[in-house]
């Protein structure tokens, strides 16, 4: 079950990286797990476009 | 038990949602929140937070008894807490003290398996000088690759705040008043320059690292959970990364240590006499039977505020000055007192409700009913300062309080004199004893008046006029 807040893509690889050495290798796992998945979308799909970060979904502030 | 309406506040977690009537708050569940209750609820780490008071207390009923049909499954029943107060009328001590709270009970759940769903300063509340976890729907089953779904919240609501008025002396209140979601990574890396020569804590890693993660994956299809667990996050991460957030809270601190008024205590102002006389004026119209709730609006250093604790259940201390009420917090915390709230409200700004429809976060005056509100040397304040006029000033106190302690300064009073220097001759002619008096008549019953010991103030004991 997923929470009812947006964890908020990024906060979590940030959660981890704040642990310290304990977190440093999550950090890097995930980090990397999602620019190979940001990569391979954009290779696989014209429809995402470059503007990032435009389409900051999880941002809770507006 | 009157009828319970829903809270308006309590929407954003579908599992559980909070009732309100006069007497009882009520915390309802569904099926979901009903397996996390009854998976998480003997936890050592929950039952240890009940019994410390760290956790309001919980009584579960049986939802039909209470009233509460489809889709509430299970119930539990909490005491009221005596006036609800929000983020932006505590100071940075108490926001503080509130951030701890959530990180302690944060950690420790977690060392137990169990998950804290959010990390709000809304989910805490002060009773008194004391800071109390409301939420009892935050806790939920947590597998060992669970992120922290409240990281961002906290650095948002909690950290941020913090940050701002440690690190560069702005008071955050404005900013949570501002957005009900707080402070966002991204404006809070522009608003955080870097200081080479002495490095802020926790500004690479929280603030301008999140800023750049969060604008980097934002469109990033991975989900959350399986990609924690597939790079083995784990609760031995979470635990260091919560000790070094507690580490940073506790590092930060208030550097302003002077303000308008937080040598007011020193009263030089006053003579002595009048003090005295002034304590005991107060205390007689107080004193007369048990109060339920009183409002010091101006507490100050809390002078009146403790006289009429004495004789009241409850007391709100309220002053427009932050430092002086962060003050007041600290010295009322060392004494364990949970019977006067300290809170940082500006009478001249008090704003209304914020979030979702004005309503998620009500309006101060909706959140307590005064029996008696002490209104002692404010009005010239917020006359000659703000231009707010006697007469409208008197329609708010009529509006709020059956009873009302009131001082009134005359022309000639040296704070008058000092207020009125740079106004222009003429504009303020209205401030004078004769038509306080003749306003103050027209919605009040004077009950006893005085003149303090100077001869330029007059303080009075009114009741509302039926």
């Amino acid at each position: 079950m997923l929470n009812y807040l947006d964890a908020g893509t990024g906060s979590m690889i940030v959660t981890a990286l704040a642990g310290g050495i304990a977190g440093i290798g999550v950090a890097f796992k995930m980090g990397m797990s999602r620019f190979k998945a940001k990569f391979s979308s954009k290779s696989s799909s014209d429809a995402v476009s470059d503007d990032a970060s435009d389409g900051d979904s999880s941002s809770s502030t507006n | 038990m009157t009828h319970a309406i829903q809270d308006t506040g309590s929407f954003r977690d579908p599992l559980s949602r909070v009732f309100v009537s006069d007497d009882v708050i009520l915390r309802g569940f569904t099926a979901l929140g009903k397996a996390d209750l009854d998976a998480v609820w003997s936890k050592k780490s929950i039952q240890d937070a009940l019994e410390s008071g760290k956790l309001i207390s919980c009584e579960m009923v049986n939802p039909s008894d209470v009233g509460l049909g489809q889709p509430w499954v299970a119930a539990m029943k909490h005491p009221k807490i005596p006036v609800v107060s929000y983020p932006y009328e505590w100071t940075f001590s108490m926001l503080k003290d509130a951030a701890l709270l959530q990180l302690d009970l944060t950690r420790t759940a977690l060392a137990d398996g169990v998950g804290v769903k959010d990390a709000t300063p809304y989910n805490v509340q002060f009773i008194g000088s004391r800071p109390q976890f409301i939420d009892a729907g935050s806790f939920e089953v947590r597998k060992g690759s669970d992120p922290w779904y409240g990281y961002r919240q906290f650095c948002e609501l909690f950290l941020y705040p913090l940050m701002l008025q440690s690190y560069l002396g702005v008071q955050y209140q404005p900013f949570l008043r501002g957005s009900v979601n707080g402070v966002s990574p991204d404006t809070m890396r522009k608003l955080l320059p870097r200081k080479i020569l002495k490095p802020r804590t926790g500004r690479l890693t929280h603030v301008v690292l999140h800023a750049m993660a969060q604008d980097r994956f934002s469109a990033s299809k991975v989900e959350v959970k399986k990609e924690a667990a597939s790079a083995g996050m784990n609760a031995s991460v979470l635990d260091a990364t919560l000790r070094k957030l507690t580490k940073l809270v506790q590092s930060l601190t208030l550097k302003d240590s002077e303000s308008t008024w937080s040598e007011y205590s020193d009263r030089a102002h006053y003579v002595e006499s009048s003090l005295d006389e002034k304590d005991r004026f107060v205390r007689d119209a107080v004193a007369s039977k048990q109060r339920s709730q009183v409002w010091d609006i101006g507490c100050n250093d809390g002078r009146f505020s403790r006289i009429a604790a004495a004789h009241a259940d409850y007391v709100v201390a309220m002053d427009a000055d932050p430092l002086v009420i962060d003050r007041l917090y600290q010295t009322l915390r060392n004494e364990k007192n949970e019977k006067i709230l300290p809170l940082y409200v500006d009478l001249a700004d008090t704003g209304g409700g914020i979030g979702w429809r004005g309503t998620e976060r009500t309006g101060l005056f909706s959140r307590g009913k005064p029996e008696v509100v002490l209104y002692l040397a404010v009005i010239h304040h917020l006359a000659l300062t703000y231009n707010v006029p006697i007469a409208a000033q008197l329609d708010l106190l009529r509006d709020i309080t059956p009873e009302l302690v009131i001082e009134m300064p005359h022309i000639d009073d040296p704070k008058v004199k000092t207020l009125l220097r740079n106004k222009r001759e003429g504009i303020h002619d209205d401030f004078n004893l004769e038509n306080f008096e003749k306003l103050l008549g027209e919605r009040f019953d004077v009950r006893t008046k005085m003149l303090l010991a100077g001869g330029t103030r007059t303080i009075f004991h009114v009741t509302r006029r039926a």
